[in-house]
């Protein structure tokens, strides 16, 4: 940790000490009806409803639209103890969180390790036999009968016993989502019809609990519901957790225990829902089915961990300020709170997907060179506004021509041959990567160089506007043929056929109906432009020229696309190491042909991402000589030449074999 | 005969034909699902509100011209398919995995995001519903409502059911005829199987999506009508039937318009047959569980490969 960092942690820290306090001492300087107390009662309320939500959607991975269950219950356990027995209010209050526990668990169970598996049938029968004995009884002794008839009783065991087998927290995104809003409804529809807790008419909750005291014990839920959220997600298993949003496959084979991940976050979920419930309702008096597990509960949740920011620790916090302010502000407008609180929940998915707490840690987390940006845009901003600062600004402020991205991509085929190979895999998922940082970029011009379209003569520039076919690889013939239809940026390629000649290359543009096109650029165009929208200018590889000749075509060809106005993606397509397998080799087992390849390579990418562009043009040649290096290495000369000195690093996406020979997706880093 | 078998028999012959109706209007409820689903691995949670907002599409535009229900049909199918390609095109495009991954969002948020985006979309449907019309139950009045086929002394069949029924057979051919027989069914096939691919060809998966988003919708609109002329409706009916659609979707298989009819078949016969025996309430909640029990065993579906 730098000591810039442990300066704002500090001030962090003292600045939380003192809210905290503030918080504390408010109630005394306020009249004790006072309506600031509510407000601030309800934030804290909403604050831990999100906190439970955000732990199971934000860290685990589990999207719930049925927490309002969870409400439901810690409601009527706390009504029904209340009504029922002559504990005070608070004496029931623990029995919120315990309802809320014990139903989380049993929708957790099926996961345990206990009754997984085939045994899940043993607490099934246990369950049956219990329920024929209590019928029995119930029979004999009507008093008995919780239920108050035998149709809801009936039913309500069954569903328990239901929902205790169903194996909830494996099912995954929307069914898992759909799951739990469905129990939700079951519960919600035995609950309207349950005598005991009033039928559909709900029950009251009469108590003399004071603002004041709503407010401390609100404040104490959201204050002990986000330390114990802190310490797990500090401790290893919260790692883990988002190890296992992330990945569950791949969380699986590093070790962590899934099931009590899941079952673990589930529980704390649900017991605080249902505490923070308990509360609600004692303020709100009155409880009824629909009031309890309406949906709407869900997209208030929604709402408030949506607008502070997914997956945060203090997203759910700001988000129920936000919510708070929102739903209050809208008061005026009886009716249409949820309808804009909707508007805005889906603004925001659009606008800042990572709610508030994602623009905060935007700001906070600028790399230097980004900040730097930033700040030029800022300036360039105020100038637009202001109509100040010399130069006009002319363009929109994402417009100006030049590079915008640079990428060293293989040009083997054979991850789009062959999409299952494991072995390949990694290459396929790296490619995504840079298609993601290329799209991003939102470049006008793919400029591209292939060490795979050989030219002998003259240098070759594509120049047909389109040009579409079937290819089928020298090499890989056995594993099918592959389609592609590019669009040129003829303009571009004509500049570059003219600016070349004026600077002693000869250059010729091709303009053939079939002319063939290499295995190198169809899977780069593959892979980077697969919605075809970004035209692309593409250079050969002319065997006689050397790498400096080649740095001063990419330089050149960027010279001509920025006359013409354009943002450049440069993209470089070449393998590594060029050894190959001759002999046939299980495409599975793929790996780096030799030891000593292997090493080379991943210093060559290792001096890309730490910036060190002189060292590594030194190292080429050796390595292009230890190694076979593909065309030793022409197509990093382009890219270095249509970059112009202006890399500061890269970042490797994938590195591995493709039949032996070295392969790697590297997006580079550009001031 | 003995009196208790016979009416046992009539009890559950009625059940199986009503059922049967029932599952027939809930197929087309759920094609509209079925087809996001299968197409755009896309649940979409407002499916259930789009059908409501039909339906009051259909009360308005029968308010202005007084003819039978079933011409409002011409108005609102376009007028949801023009809705659903907007919708595609403008919002739901741009929440995929992809397009989470352009941000540079995790994959989980990717998978996500569209739920949240149709979910939100769901309550504003809702809210706005309330807000233009009341929640005052409303329904498509028509003469049909009351008429009864009998099929023998204790055994009847509503005409409406019936005529639905057939109308479900129709759009469920309807539907598998365009996307097997037509240019622009086969591109929809195609890059719900592998989207990469199509792009390859040449094919723009946005529009596709769109088009295909537009059909579901205007299936929902035909739905959407069915469910005014058969029962009453309010603004926030739509999650009731988003979960029978998505029940329907799950126990037929995804995308698969035979698997909508199967699926329906049994949600409807089970529904009817558990209110015939433990009473009305029960019908929900049995249709809950067994959604529930199919998703537990074989979240895929029960008849899909």
């Amino acid at each position: 940790m730098s000591a810039r960092d442990t300066t704002a942690g500090l001030r962090g820290g003292a600045l939380l000490i003192l809210l905290v306090a503030v918080l504390l001492v408010l109630p005394a300087m306020l009249d004790a009806r006072s309506y600031v107390l509510h407000l601030l009662f309800t934030v804290f309320l909403f604050a831990v409803f999100g906190h439970a939500w955000n732990l199971l959607a934000g860290y685990a991975g589990l999207l719930s639209f049925g927490n309002q269950v969870f409400v439901g219950i810690g409601g009527f356990a706390l009504a029904i103890v209340h009504y029922y027995t002559p504990l005070n209010v608070w004496s029931a209050l623990p029995f919120s969180g315990l309802a809320g526990f014990l139903f989380a668990w049993l929708l957790a169970i099926p996961l345990g390790e206990r009754f997984s598996g085939r045994d899940v049938w043993r607490p099934i029968v246990v369950a049956l036999v219990l329920w024929i004995l209590y019928e029995a009884l119930v029979r004999q002794v009507p008093g008995a009968d919780v239920f108050r008839s035998s149709y809801v009783r009936r039913v309500s065991i069954l569903l328990l016993i239901f929902l205790g087998a169903l194996p909830l927290l494996k099912l995954q995104g929307a069914y898992f989502a759909i799951a739990t809003w469905l129990v939700a409804e079951s519960v919600a529809t035995v609950f309207s019809e349950w005598q005991v807790v009033g039928a559909g008419g709900g029950m009251q909750i009469k108590s003399d609990v004071t603002l004041r005291q709503l407010y401390y014990s609100s404040f104490a839920l959201l204050t002990v519901a986000t330390l114990i959220i802190w310490r797990l997600l500090r401790s290893r298993y919260g790692l883990a957790l988002t190890a296992v949003r992330d990945d569950e496959e791949a969380a699986r084979t590093v070790g962590v225990d899934i099931r009590r991940m899941k079952t673990a976050v589930f529980l704390i979920s649900g017991t605080f829902t249902s505490l923070a419930a308990g509360l609600y309702f004692m303020d709100a008096v009155i409880i009824t089915p629909p009031s309890a597990f309406g949906i709407s509960w869900s997209a208030y949740i929604v709402f408030v961990v949506v607008a502070g920011g997914m997956g945060t620790l203090s997203g759910p916090i700001v988000g129920a300020v936000v919510f708070v302010a929102i739903d209050r502000l809208l008061a005026g407008y009886a009716g249409k709170g949820l309808l804009v609180l909707g508007l805005a929940s889906i603004v925001i998915m659009f606008v800042m997907p990572r709610g508030v707490m994602g623009i905060v840690q935007w700001f906070r987390h600028l790399t230097p060179e980004e900040a730097v940006r930033s700040r030029q845009r800022w300036q360039q901003l105020w100038q637009v506004l202001l109509g100040v600062g010399g130069r006009p600004v002319s363009r929109g402020l994402d417009t100006q021509p030049g590079v915008v991205s640079a990428f060293l991509v293989p040009g083997s085929p054979l991850p789009v041959l062959d999409r299952d190979n494991p072995a390949w895999k990694p290459m396929s998922e790296g490619w995504q990567a840079a298609r993601a940082a290329l799209a991003a970029s939102r470049p006008d011009v793919i400029v591209l160089y292939s060490t795979q379209w050989l030219a002998v003569l003259d240098e070759l520039w594509q120049g047909r506007p389109r040009i579409s076919g079937q290819h089928v690889d020298d090499n890989w013939h056995e594993y099918g043929a592959m389609r592609y239809d590019l669009r040129i940026d003829t303009n571009l390629a004509r500049a570059c056929v003219a600016a070349a000649g004026e600077g002693g290359v000869r250059s010729k543009l091709v303009d053939y109906e079939g002319f063939p096109i290499d295995s190198g650029t169809i899977t780069a165009m593959h892979f980077l432009n697969p919605h075809k929208d970004i035209p692309v200018l593409i250079a050969a590889n002319n065997i006689y020229h050397d790498w400096d000749a080649t740095r001063r075509l990419g330089e050149l060809a960027v010279e001509q696309a920025i006359l013409q106005g354009k943002r450049v993606a440069v993209v470089g397509v070449g393998g590594l190491s060029g050894t190959t397998f001759r002999e046939e080799i299980d495409p599975a087992t793929d790996h780096i042909a030799s030891q000593n390849d292997d090493t080379w390579n991943q210093e060559i990418l290792r001096l890309m991402e730490q910036g060190r562009f002189d060292d590594l043009v030194a190292e080429i040649p050796r390595f292009a000589k230890e190694t076979r290096a593909d065309f030793g290495m022409k197509h990093l000369a382009w890219i270095l030449g249509a970059t112009g000195g202006r890399l500061v690093g890269a970042k490797v996406h994938a590195y591995g074999p493709t039949y032996g020979a070295g392969s790697a997706v590297v997006e580079f880093r550009l001031v | 005969m003995n009196e208790d078998l016979y009416w046992m028999f009539i009890d559950v012959a009625n059940g199986l034909l009503s059922g049967s109706m029932l599952g027939g209007y809930y197929a087309v409820i759920a094609i509209g699902l079925a087809l996001n689903f299968g197409v755009m691995r896309l649940v979409n949670l407002a499916h259930g509100d789009w059908l409501i907002l039909a339906a009051y599409l259909a009360v308005a535009f029968l308010s202005m011209a007084n003819v039978s229900p079933f011409w409002t049909l011409l108005l609102v199918v376009p007028v949801m398919y023009v809705i659903g390609y907007v919708i595609q095109r403008v919002m739901l495009n741009r929440v995929s995995v992809q397009a989470a991954e352009r941000r540079g969002m995790s994959a989980s948020f990717g998978l996500m995001s569209p739920l949240l985006v149709t979910f939100g979309m769901s309550i504003v449907i809702g809210q706005g519903l309330l807000a233009v019309f009341d929640s005052n139950a409303m329904a498509i009045r028509n003469e049909l409502s009351f008429d009864a086929i009998r099929l023998g002394e204790d055994l009847t069949v509503s005409t409406l059911r019936l005529i639905f029924f057939g109308i479900a057979l129709l759009m469920l051919a309807l539907v598998q005829f365009f996307l097997h027989g037509t240019h622009m069914g086969r591109a929809i096939r195609a890059a719900s199987d592998d989207p990469e691919i199509a792009a390859l060809m040449g094919m723009n998966a946005n529009k596709v999506y769109a088009v295909a988003s537009g059909i579901s919708l205007a299936t929902a609109g035909v739905a959407g009508v069915m469910i005014g002329m058969s029962r009453s409706f309010q603004p926030f009916d739509g999650p009731t039937f988003l979960l029978i659609a998505f029940g329907v979707v799950i126990l037929g298989g995804l995308g698969s318009m035979v698997g909508a009819l199967v699926g329906g078949l049994i949600l409807g016969i089970v529904q009817v047959l558990a209110g015939t025996y433990f009473g009305p309430s029960a019908q929900l909640v049995a249709g809950y569980i067994l959604i529930l029990f199919v998703l537990a065993v074989r979240p895929q579906g029960l008849f899909s490969r």
